[in-house]
């Protein structure tokens, strides 16, 4: 079944062409790999995918609807961890914002992240702390952990790895794998280093 | 964050100023309604003199701290208000707004502040509130320039973009996820309009635009300069107020400074 | 054949605010000429806090302890205006990203002649002549690039750039401190290619520190592992590779691509809150009771009781 869908898309900040007419088809369930120099667009392409930016022309599609903006059923991991957290907030405080968002009441919220949590591999005295205040790799599960909480059905993952150390990376990617088994969505997992988008994908693009 | 020692002169100076403001019924041996010989010299009775409606002039200082720094603060909130709303703006939607809110803080930023402030407060009477009014509405516009920069340095930040894939509404994002990282920046923009409200109100007053009902530093140091307190070598009279400004606005300024600095080494601005 | 730099029992503290937070621990290490020496390990693991203490370029308050021998003389004892003597001329550095470490407002040209002159090796004539040669000899347009400013040029350019500078001074050592971060993949190899050409000579030392076991794999000779501030294992970087001995550095290359990503269970402690003994015990499948109480010595390149 296809879930997210971008046809002829193309996108260009001024005169520079980022993406020109690039069609990509995502079944639900499935990992397609996106890889390339830098350079090549592969950021570009993610944030539009998310719904972040609109192409110049084209379209993308999420359930056969266009997507016209953000979506909770499409998130994306990025690849600084520590910067996907406000610095001013503790992770406690960024998590419980969106479990307010889904409706959670207050007296739930911290048994949830804690399971959530444990199930990431990650302790939850890290709650408690500032985003410079925890390791790249664990910030990288609490992003990970933080997408997971609004249930999306589409993953897109931007270098999710390439500021880890390798063993990190190798615990990242597993963990991924964990969640996708579990849950069915589907990735788009764009990485600079091929064997790594070739371990995580069924099927890889090269831009 | 560690204690900064340097707050400390300039806080305790600021706090004993607003303390005094405050309540000036504990520290004012007299009301400004109470009267007796004119011209007096320093002496036991009164420790600064009187002035030429035989007035204590020490009181009168005492008094005057409430509506000089209550005009400077007043018109600072102004600023801060008007200037964060406008870059929170300009800085999130882009676009026309954008240009629109730039230009018009443009305009803002060329007008000729004080003769303007003389214009409008010969014009419409010079009530405080008028002054208050007209101060904050003119120093908005470097808040603005700094806040909408700060903004869109953020705002394409990796946990702003998380925010809008998660859900958050932008009103929710502008309030929620932008505003406290801005805060930092927008302290000290505070300060410095305060106190430049105070020597603008300082100046007026010496001018002689001032409400007469309303006593103020300026004010007491125009009077002396009306009513021959200069020829008459009344330093008492003169000096004094000018020392409070001079000192309010100088604790003012530093404690921007050391916080701004203080800022930009834990962020590395 | 004489050691030119032999690094002995050298720890680093770094002041923290519940107590002394060690970065360095009791690590000794040495370089002969024509070697290239590589310390590897993840981020955190003070691999390049003894770059960094080789230089005497750590900040003020760090408590440095141990002995720091460069030829014969003691870094740690030296004063700050012979430590400028010995930096560039006799120790040269490569460090991450180019375009920053070269001055941005200065021709190239003057950044090339000047610490040649500086240094006494030359006149200024001569220096620019030796520039234009070395600067040639790795494939780049000399009259040109002398003109231009650093930010006229590529981040390749400037990787050549500064590695001329580097080669210029004829160092006895080269210090690369995670030289190939952040690099495009055909930057790695024109960088390597460059590295590989400091040790040929056989008489200058290149100390390689990196987290890619790759280009570690690539360029040295021997190899030392680190974690949470202890060589964990130190030998010739082919027997070290193809059978490592330690746990971690068997975990740390199961983790590489081209071995399956095959994770090491857990997270590297903090610093500041090192476990007692085996500081790998924790994440260790065949830690014994010992293991938690007493440190392992380095015995035949491996830190660990077992092994």
């Amino acid at each position: 079944m296809l879930i997210l869908e971008a046809d002829r898309i193309s996108k260009s900040y001024g005169k520079v062409a980022a993406l020109t007419d690039f069609s990509l088809e995502i079944s639900a369930g499935e990992t397609v790999g996106l890889t390339g120099l830098s350079g090549s667009g592969k950021s570009t392409c993610a944030r539009i995918l998310a719904g972040l930016e609109r192409p110049n022309t084209g379209i993308v599609r999420y359930a056969g609807k266009e997507l016209t903006g953000a979506n909770p059923a499409i998130q994306m991991i990025f690849q600084d961890p520590a910067g996907s957290f406000n610095p001013v907030r503790t992770i406690y405080q960024s998590l419980s914002a969106v479990l307010h968002l889904q409706g959670v009441p207050k007296s739930q919220r911290r048994d949830l992240l804690s399971e959530h949590f444990q199930n990431a591999g990650l302790q939850t005295e890290i709650l408690s702390r500032y985003p410079d205040q925890i390791s790249g790799g664990q910030a990288q599960r609490v992003a990970i952990v933080r997408g997971m909480l609004v249930h999306p059905k589409v993953m897109i993952l931007d270098e999710p790895t390439s500021a880890l150390d390798v063993s990190v990376q190798a615990q990242i990617l597993h963990l991924l794998k964990d969640i996708q088994k579990e849950n069915g969505m589907s990735y788009v997992f764009i990485s600079h280093d091929p064997s790594v988008v070739e371990f995580m994908a069924d099927r890889v693009i090269s831009l | 964050m560690k204690f900064d020692r340097r707050y400390i002169l300039p806080g305790l100076l600021i706090l004993l100023f607003l303390i005094v403001a405050i309540f000036p019924g504990m520290f004012a041996p007299y009301s400004i309604s109470d009267r007796t010989a004119t011209y007096q010299a320093p002496g036991a009775d009164h420790l600064l003199g009187t002035d030429n409606m035989g007035k204590d002039i020490f009181s009168l200082l005492i008094y005057a701290a409430r509506w000089t720094l209550m005009i400077g603060f007043a018109s600072g909130l102004l600023a801060v208000f008007v200037g964060t709303a406008v870059g929170l703006l300009a800085g999130w939607r882009r676009g026309a707004l954008d240009e629109f809110l730039m230009g018009t803080t443009d305009i803002v930023l060329i007008l000729p502040k004080i003769p303007l402030v003389i214009i409008l407060a010969a014009y419409l009477g010079p009530s405080p509130w008028v002054l208050i009014f007209v101060l904050g509405l003119l120093s908005w516009e470097s808040i603005a320039r700094v806040v909408r920069s700060k903004v869109i340095q953020i705002r394409s930040s990796e946990y702003i973009l998380a925010a809008r894939c998660l859900g958050f509404s932008d009103c929710r994002i502008m309030f929620k996820e932008i505003l406290p990282v801005v805060f930092p920046v927008i302290v000290p923009k505070f300060v410095l309009v305060t106190a430049a409200a105070m020597i603008s109100e300082a100046s007026l007053a010496f001018l002689g635009l001032s409400d007469p009902q309303t006593v103020s530093w300026g004010g007491m140091i125009s009077d002396a300069f009306t009513y021959s307190g200069f020829l008459r070598g009344m330093w008492y009279w003169w000096l004094p107020p000018a020392l409070c400004i001079i000192l309010g606005v100088l604790a003012i300024t530093s404690l921007a400074f050391i916080h701004e600095r203080g800022v930009r080494e834990v962020m590395q601005l | 054949m004489k050691n030119i730099l032999e690094i002995s029992d050298l720890s680093v503290s770094f002041p923290g605010p519940n107590g002394k937070i060690p970065a360095v621990r009791n690590l000794s290490l040495s370089l002969g000429p024509g070697e290239c020496l590589a310390i590897v390990g993840e981020s955190g693991c003070g691999k390049s806090v003894v770059a960094h203490a080789v230089l005497r370029l750590l900040p003020p308050g760090t408590e440095v302890l141990g002995r720091v021998s460069y030829q014969g003389q003691d870094l740690l004892h030296l004063s700050e205006s012979e430590m400028d003597q010995i930096r560039g001329q006799e120790i040269g550095m490569v460090f991450q990203s180019p375009e920053r470490a070269l001055n941005p407002v200065m021709k190239i040209g003057k950044q090339l002649i000047s610490p040649q002159v500086m240094h006494g090796l030359c006149s200024e004539k001569d220096a620019e002549l030796r520039a234009k040669g070395v600067l040639r000899s790795l494939g780049l347009d000399a009259d040109r690039i002398m003109s231009s400013y650093p930010w006229m040029c590529s981040g390749g350019m400037c990787q050549r750039i500064v590695f001329a500078a580097v080669s210029l001074l004829h160092p006895n050592l080269v210090i690369a401190d995670e030289p190939t971060k952040g690099l495009d993949a055909a930057n790695v190899t024109d960088l390597e290619a460059m590295l590989s050409t400091v040790t040929a000579g056989k008489s200058t030392g290149l100390l390689l520190i990196t987290h890619d076991m790759d280009v570690a794999s690539r360029l040295s000779n021997r190899i030392a592992v680190m974690y949470c501030g202890m060589i964990v294992e130190e030998g010739e970087t082919r027997s070290v590779l193809s059978s490592p001995k330690h746990p971690y550095t068997r975990g740390l290359l199961g983790s590489l691509p081209k071995n399956g990503f095959v994770p090491i269970p857990g997270i590297s402690p903090a610093l500041s809150d090192l476990p007692n003994g085996c500081v790998f015990h924790p994440r260790c499948a065949f830690a014994e009771e010992t293991c938690r109480t007493d440190i392992p010595d380095l015995k035949d390149g491996v830190r660990c009781r077992r092994c």
